[in-house]
């Protein structure tokens, strides 16, 4: 049983919430509430170089303006 | 009414079976039930009166025509089954006249007549194999009851028989005129000339890396005779047409895609995406001309595989399905055992998918209606299968499931039923969907499996978990908070230190969102320190200070904290560089900044989403990740734990603080649990590095300190059972506690079947605050992980992460209050696992787990196993990713491979593979003979040859070695096995089933020298479970890890009472080492304040005293002369450990009174003290009786009051010089070698230092700095010695005066006491001399009256 964020032939999206926290989110799921794509479909790889690049910040965005 | 086929004239041929025979053969032979399920009825009823003669003669003439029909069977006494078909056989004929009985009577015995025939089985030998009954039902109603055995004659061949029985029947009988059928036999032949190899090959690809069968009823042996009970139903004919028009648009035929959908039923019923499925085929090969009205047996049951990725299309899933069915049709032939056979033997499946697509002449049956009244034929047949679903096309399109009801529940096949439908609808929906948007379950059921993993909401207190903590110490300052080996902290004390830590840490810049790293040994101070930081609303990041230096230091530049806590022994094995501030606890400017002020530290703005700590756990990635955890969950888990197992627990001990043994790592989030505890006032004993690791120990700090709870893994808590922590006779913990990985039913049944125990199960992945799941004994009988917490929900989602039915395997999601913020520094791994929640509120994240759960009927989680690599070993979270990592980048090893063994059940272990660099190959002599490779053989060298012999050239200790230095040791393989390359399954995967089981290493060292060796051998041996192991043979490289080192110890100390640890093996780890460490002083216990010469037992301890040299190790000799009920404790002199040491008596009193208290809260106590330790004792004693306690008993060895005259005359304290060569001649007599002739008084410290270096016995690595310690010790214990004061004892004094080398005139005698004891002075002379009183000679004499004086008092059983 492979699972569905694991397969190295899958199509993924990049989705974002509301506190910046991305998540890889394959293409075939409907993207639930809450969440919006900013990239793909792409391929495993792809996806997962866009989050390090882009998430450089793992606090939740609350907390970093909170803290700014 | 049947044919004998009389003598061998008779017999027209002899034929070979049928593949599909062989195995209706088979099931029809093996079972004796009455009932055979491949005995077929058809029925027909004609609406007007039926001409029995010519019917019967049409009957006959069938059976003559087709020599198929009229075959009988043979298995005994021939080495293959075979058919004979007599020349002729007459038709077996029956009429029953119902005509006279009403209607519904009539019916009635008519059914009675379907089911008898039906019921009573064929004997395979004696044919024909069809029997016909005629019914008289009515004046205009007739009916013929066909019964058949399926080996003659299969679904198609039935209609064909229908049909020419109709036909001949029209014709009265006479077949003059149909044309010649072709014979059955030309089959047979065809058969035998298909190439088997080719077929069985192309079976092999289309199955390969289907790793165990699709299987609703596993345990099932799918042989049972129950008539299987059937749901159906006609499909719509709008969903008919889709369905026609799908497979049209995509070029399929429509039983591909009924084929899929049940393929997709079966994956939402099995949780597998890869299924498997039997399906009977017509097995009618085209190229036999006419091969479509032969009446015979060709359908086939053959397995269809349907592999379904949730990504997939369903365009694209038809197409690929109807391709590889292609493929396989030229190989329907082949029987399924064969294939099952080619594919390893296995059950490949135990559901059937039937599509009748059986010849309907419509025209010909229209008018065979016409002339005879045929008004229906129905017919049923059965399988032996649990379910079974066949489609019938036509113009009404028919579904049904047959289901064994010993399997599968009505209601369930119902539910099955509506899925395929479901199914249908979905697929027909559109082309391009991914079949992870199909929806098996309906939204009502996939709402209700939703459900039961919704947490409970509990109202969360607003404040931190530090001011909840804070607020026990403000209640309950008195009450004793923590209990360590050194020292026992009330609730204020740990509250103080603290505070005063987290002032100096704030000095330091340590605030929220800031790290800071605790690189502790396990103490009061690493709980401070934890508290500190708390206080700050910083996070902690827990380093185990046995991990490698290259590991922690990695772990301190991920997370770069700005300040490190540590000791200045800690810190040597921590890397140079990376931690920021070195804040070393031991240094005289860190203690002076501390004791500086009782101001208390700053507080800053708190927020639950600050983190609270960061653990490292294993990294597929091949470096550890760092888990960060915020806040707001444990608090949480606080609440949850409160209501759930406090609450409950409490109460059931009638409300009274409870005793906590803290046994885990702080390394693990698992160690949370018992500081929860004390934060709600409990009190918590914190296990050293040693005890926590020492079963039996462990087991005995239970009993004799009241431990109410204790916290393990359930490998280690099996251990503590067997060593007897539940054992009747001491006090038993109401409460165990586990988690870290799965229970046994051993651990789970012993704890709920002792009674006044609960047993509970906590589950959690570190990316979950602590815990996640949890359920008790008292929630159910087999192990389980239970129920989410409260503020926590679980999905059990499939691969398309869709909720699963309950009782179907799927992957574990979890989410809550208690999510991590993700991995330090990783976006990546943080965005793959932590990822968007479909069924939370919006923007919700979930973390997947990589556990296989399912739901139980009842609402409890039942764990399975997990869905990827990751491997636990005794609780430890492995990624077998970074082992291989670790293991390629030795540059020995190319190439390398991980797995975890259980060879011997309830033994895991973590085996490595490798193939090594270069040429180097390392064969064992004589194992690589050209050709000599066997059969399966897969290239692998270094397992064990033949002879079992020899042991590979390569040097895999050396690469284990290495390994330990970059890895901790629960990540280390236990064996490497040097391989020529790894094996491959045919799809290029790694073939974990190939790898071999690493061989029992012979030994070639040292065998055993004398009776002590070999029995510590056999220990070894026995243990490890290897035929014989050599003196010099290393437990550990010989697959030995913790679990077995507790074994070892427990099983050498029930030989030989001796008392040994397992922590013990660590260091000294061959037989050799091992003796010679057993047969030496301990060195680790040297310089304990507390010294414990003789553990266990039930009676109160004797305490005994150190002499000036401030050693007590000496009294070991003491233990085997008392009562084996009597433990023996020994106090040392604190100023060894370089702890600080108070100027004046009456303090350092005090601090052995601490200790005192610490072993032995309450009276009567019983004390003995030699020389110096006597002067304590005494002292002990009477302060003692000041508190209010009893003391039953006061022993002194040759020591005198120092007010005393005589005594004063005798001489004042030493010089440094006289006491640094006392100390240095202490030391060398201890050395235990004789002296070589260059070292002679006055020693010099140096050449004492080399002296004992080179001894190699326990004293091997002091250093100057110990030695200066002990001569320190020395001078102490005589200068504090200067003015005494005495208060009198209340009580008999035992006295032990020394005799040999006495001066009788001194005055010096025990009578000196009588100032100093109001009882009396019990004098016993020894004949040996002062310095020798505990030696093994005094000790023969001192031994026995000192234990009969202690039997003697009124002291019970402790506790």
């Amino acid at each position: 049983m492979t699972n569905p964020f694991d397969d190295p032939d899958g199509t993924y999206l990049v989705v974002v919430n509301d506190e910046d926290q991305h998540s890889l989110w394959p293409e075939f799921a409907p993207v639930p509430a809450g969440w919006t794509t900013v990239y793909g479909p792409v391929s495993r790889d792809e996806a997962l170089e866009y989050v390090d690049t882009h998430w450089t910040d793992l606090r939740p965005r609350s907390l970093r303006e909170a803290m700014a | 009414m049947t044919a004998n086929p009389g003598g061998p004239g008779d017999i027209q041929d002899v034929l070979p079976l049928a593949t599909l025979q062989e195995g209706l053969l088979f099931h029809s032979v093996k079972d004796e039930q009455p009932l055979d399920v491949y005995t077929v009825q058809n029925v027909f009823e004609f609406t007007r009166r039926v001409d029995a003669t010519a019917l019967r003669a049409a009957a006959q003439a069938v059976l003559d025509r087709h020599p198929a029909l009229r075959a009988g069977f043979m298995h005994e006494g021939v080495e293959r089954p075979v058919q004979f078909i007599p020349r002729s056989v007459p038709v077996a004929w029956q009429e029953v006249d119902l005509s006279d009985l009403p209607e519904a009577e009539a019916r009635r015995r008519f059914d009675l007549v379907r089911v008898a025939q039906r019921e009573r089985r064929f004997d395979l030998a004696r044919p024909p194999l069809i029997r016909h009954v005629l019914v008289r039902l009515g004046p205009d109603r007739d009916a013929l009851v066909l019964t058949f055995h399926h080996i003659v004659m299969d679904g198609w061949s039935g209609e064909l028989y229908n049909a020419e029985l109709m036909e001949l029947y029209l014709r009265g009988g006479d077949p003059a005129g149909l044309p010649e059928p072709r014979p059955y036999r030309d089959y047979l032949v065809w058969l035998s000339r298909q190439d088997r190899a080719r077929s069985l090959a192309a079976w092999r690809t289309a199955l390969a890396g289907v790793d165990e069968g699709t299987l609703v009823s596993p345990g099932e042996g799918g042989d049972a005779t129950l008539m299987p009970r059937t749901v159906d139903g006609v499909l719509e004919p709008a969903l008919v047409d889709r369905v026609s028009a799908l497979a049209r648009e995509l070029g399929v035929t429509v039983n591909t895609v009924l084929l899929a959908a049940w393929g997709l039923a079966l994956r939402s019923h099995t949780g597998r995406d890869d299924v498997v499925f039997g399906s009977t085929v017509a097995g009618r090969p085209p190229e036999i001309d006419g091969v479509d009205a032969i009446i015979g047996v060709f359908f086939n049951t053959i397995p269809v595989r349907v592999r379904l990725n949730p990504a997939e299309t369903v365009r694209d899933l038809l197409v690929r399905v109807q391709g590889e069915q292609a493929e396989l049709l030229p190989h329907h032939h082949v029987g399924l055992a064969d294939i099952q056979g080619a594919v390893g033997g296995r059950r490949l499946f135990d559901t059937l998918y039937v599509q009748r697509n059986i010849p309907r002449d419509d025209e010909g049956y229209e008018k065979v209606r016409e002339a005879t009244g045929l008004e229906s034929v129905t017919g049923s047949d059965a399988t032996h299968y649990p379910l079974t679903f066949v489609a019938q096309p036509g113009e009404e399109f028919r579904l049904s499931l047959a289901y064994r009801t010993d399997v599968v529940t009505a209601d369930t096949a119902q539910d099955l039923f509506d899925r395929v439908v479901r199914l249908l609808e979905h697929i027909t929906a559109g082309p391009d969907a991914p079949l992870g948007a199909l929806r098996p379950l309906t939204d009502a059921q996939e709402r209700a499996a939703l459900l039961p993993g919704r947490g409970r909401d509990r109202e969360l207190p607003g404040s931190t978990l530090a001011e909840l903590f804070e607020e026990s110490a403000l209640r309950w300052p008195d009450r004793t908070a923590l209990v360590t080996r050194d020292e026992s902290l009330t609730f204020a004390d740990l509250d103080g230190r603290a505070e005063r830590l987290a002032r100096l840490l704030a000095g330091h810049g340590v605030r929220p969102e800031t790290r800071v790293a605790i690189a502790l040994p396990r103490s009061a101070d690493w709980v401070a320190a934890l508290f500190a930081v708390l206080k700050l609303g910083a996070a902690y990041v827990p380093l185990d200070l046995e991990h490698p230096a290259e590991r922690l230091g990695h772990m301190l530049r991920d997370a770069d904290p700005s300040v490190t806590v540590t000791t200045a022994t800690a810190a040597a094995g921590l890397p140079d560089g990376p931690g920021g501030h070195r804040l070393l606890l031991d240094a005289p400017e860190v203690a002076a900044a501390l004791a500086d002020s009782d101001e208390p530290a700053p507080r800053f703005a708190h927020r639950p989403d600050h983190l609270a700590y960061v653990i490292y756990t294993s990294g597929s990635t091949g470096r550890p990740k760092g888990v960060q955890i915020p806040y707001l969950g444990l608090v949480n888990m606080l609440v949850n734990h409160r209501a759930e197992i406090f609450g409950p627990v409490v109460a059931e001990q009638g409300g009274r603080v409870l005793r906590v043994a803290h046994t885990v790592s702080f390394s693990f989030d698992m160690s949370w649990e018992e500081l929860l505890w004390l934060i709600d006032g409990h009190e918590v004993h914190l296990m050293d590095e040693e005890l926590r690791r020492d079963s039996a120990g462990l087991v005995s700090y239970c009993a004799e300190h009241g431990i109410d709870v204790v916290n393990v893994t359930p490998s280690y808590c099996g251990q503590l059972l067997e060593d007897g922590l539940l054992d009747a006779g001491h006090h038993r913990p109401p409460l165990v506690l586990l988690g870290g990985e799965a229970v046994g039913t051993t651990v789970w049944d012993t704890l709920r079947d002792t009674p006044g125990v609960l047993g509970y199960n906590l589950y959690g992945p570190t990316e979950y605050t602590i815990n996640t799941l949890g359920g008790g004994t008292a929630d159910s009988d087999t192990p389980t992980v239970g129920r989410p917490i409260s503020g926590t929900d679980v999905h059990v989602l499939d691969t398309a992460l869709r909720p699963v039915a309950a009782g179907v395997p799927g992957e574990l999601y979890v989410t809550g209050v208690g999510l991590a913020r993700g991995y330090a520094g990783r976006p990546d791994l943080t965005a793959e696992r932590f990822v968007a929640d479909p069924y939370g509120p919006p923007g919700a994240r979930m973390y997947r787990t990589g556990d296989l759960v399912r739901w139980s009927a009842d609402g409890l989680i039942d764990y399975l196993g997990r869905a990827d690599d990751q491997v636990k070993i005794r609780g430890v979270r492995i990624e077998p990713a970074e082992v291989v990592a670790a293991l390629e980048d030795h540059p020995a090893v190319v190439q390398a491979a991980v797995m975890v063994r259980e060879d011997t059940p309830g033994l895991k272990r973590l085996v490595g593979y490798l193939v090594p660099a270069d040429g180097v190959v390392h064969r064992a002599p004589g194992a690589d003979s050209p050709g000599g490779r066997a059969p399966g053989d897969t290239g692998i060298r270094g397992a064990t040859p033949p002879d079992g012999s020899a042991v590979p050239a390569f040097d895999a200790e050396a690469v284990r070695r290495d390994l330990r230095a970059v890895l901790p040791d629960a990540m280390v393989p236990s064996a490497l096995v040097a391989l020529d390359r790894l094996p491959l399954t045919v799809n290029g995967k790694l073939d974990r089933a190939a790898l071999p089981a690493p061989a029992g290493r012979g030994t070639a060292g040292r065998p055993p020298r004398d009776a002590v060796d070999r029995d510590l051998c056999a220990d070894f041996a026995a243990v490890l479970g290897v035929p014989e192991v050599g003196v010099d043979d290393d437990f550990f490289d010989l697959g030995g890890h913790s679990l077995l080192a507790m074994r070892l110890v427990g099983r050498i100390r029930k030989r030989t009472g001796q008392r040994l640890r397992a922590g013990d093996l660590i260091a000294a780890p061959t037989v050799a080492r091992l003796r010679d460490y057993l047969e030496s002083p301990r060195r680790e216990d040297l310089l304990a304040t507390v010294l414990r010469l003789r553990e266990g037992g039930r009676r109160r301890p004797l305490f005994c005293l150190h002499p000036a040299s401030g050693f007590s190790w000496g009294y070991a000799g003491l233990a085997p002369h008392l009562d084996r009920e009597r433990p023996v404790v020994g106090l040392q002199f604190p100023g060894l450990r370089g702890e600080e040491v108070p100027p004046a008596l009456d303090d350092l009193v005090d601090v052995y009174l601490r200790h005192v208290r610490t072993v032995q809260p309450d009276g009567p106590y019983h004390l003995l003290g030699w020389s110096f330790g006597g002067q304590i004792a005494h002292a002990l004693a009477t302060r003692l009786q000041s508190d209010g306690e009893e003391v039953a008993f006061l022993a002194l060895l040759d020591t005198y009051p120092m007010d005393a005259e005589p005594v004063r005359a005798a001489g004042g304290p030493m010089s440094e010089a006289e006491a640094e060569q006392e100390a240095l001649e202490f030391l060398l007599a201890s050395g235990q070698r004789d002296l070589p002739e260059r070292l002679v008084p006055p020693y010099r410290r140096e050449d004492v230092v080399e002296f004992l270096r080179d001894s190699e016995g326990v004293w091997a690595d002091f250093d100057a700095a110990t030695i200066d310690r002990v001569v320190r010790a020395r001078m102490y214990t005589t200068e504090v010695m200067h003015d005494p004061r005495y208060r009198v004892f209340r009580g008999d004094l035992h006295f032990f005066t020394a005799t040999a080398g006495r001066d009788p005139s001194s005055g010096i005698t025990a009578e000196l006491w009588k100032e100093h004891v109001d009882g009396r002075i019990v004098e016993t002379a020894v004949d040996h001399h002062h310095n020798d009183l505990t030696g093994p000679a005094a000790l023969a004499v001192v031994g026995p009256v000192l234990d009969a004086a202690l039997r003697a008092t009124r002291s019970g059983p402790g506790r």
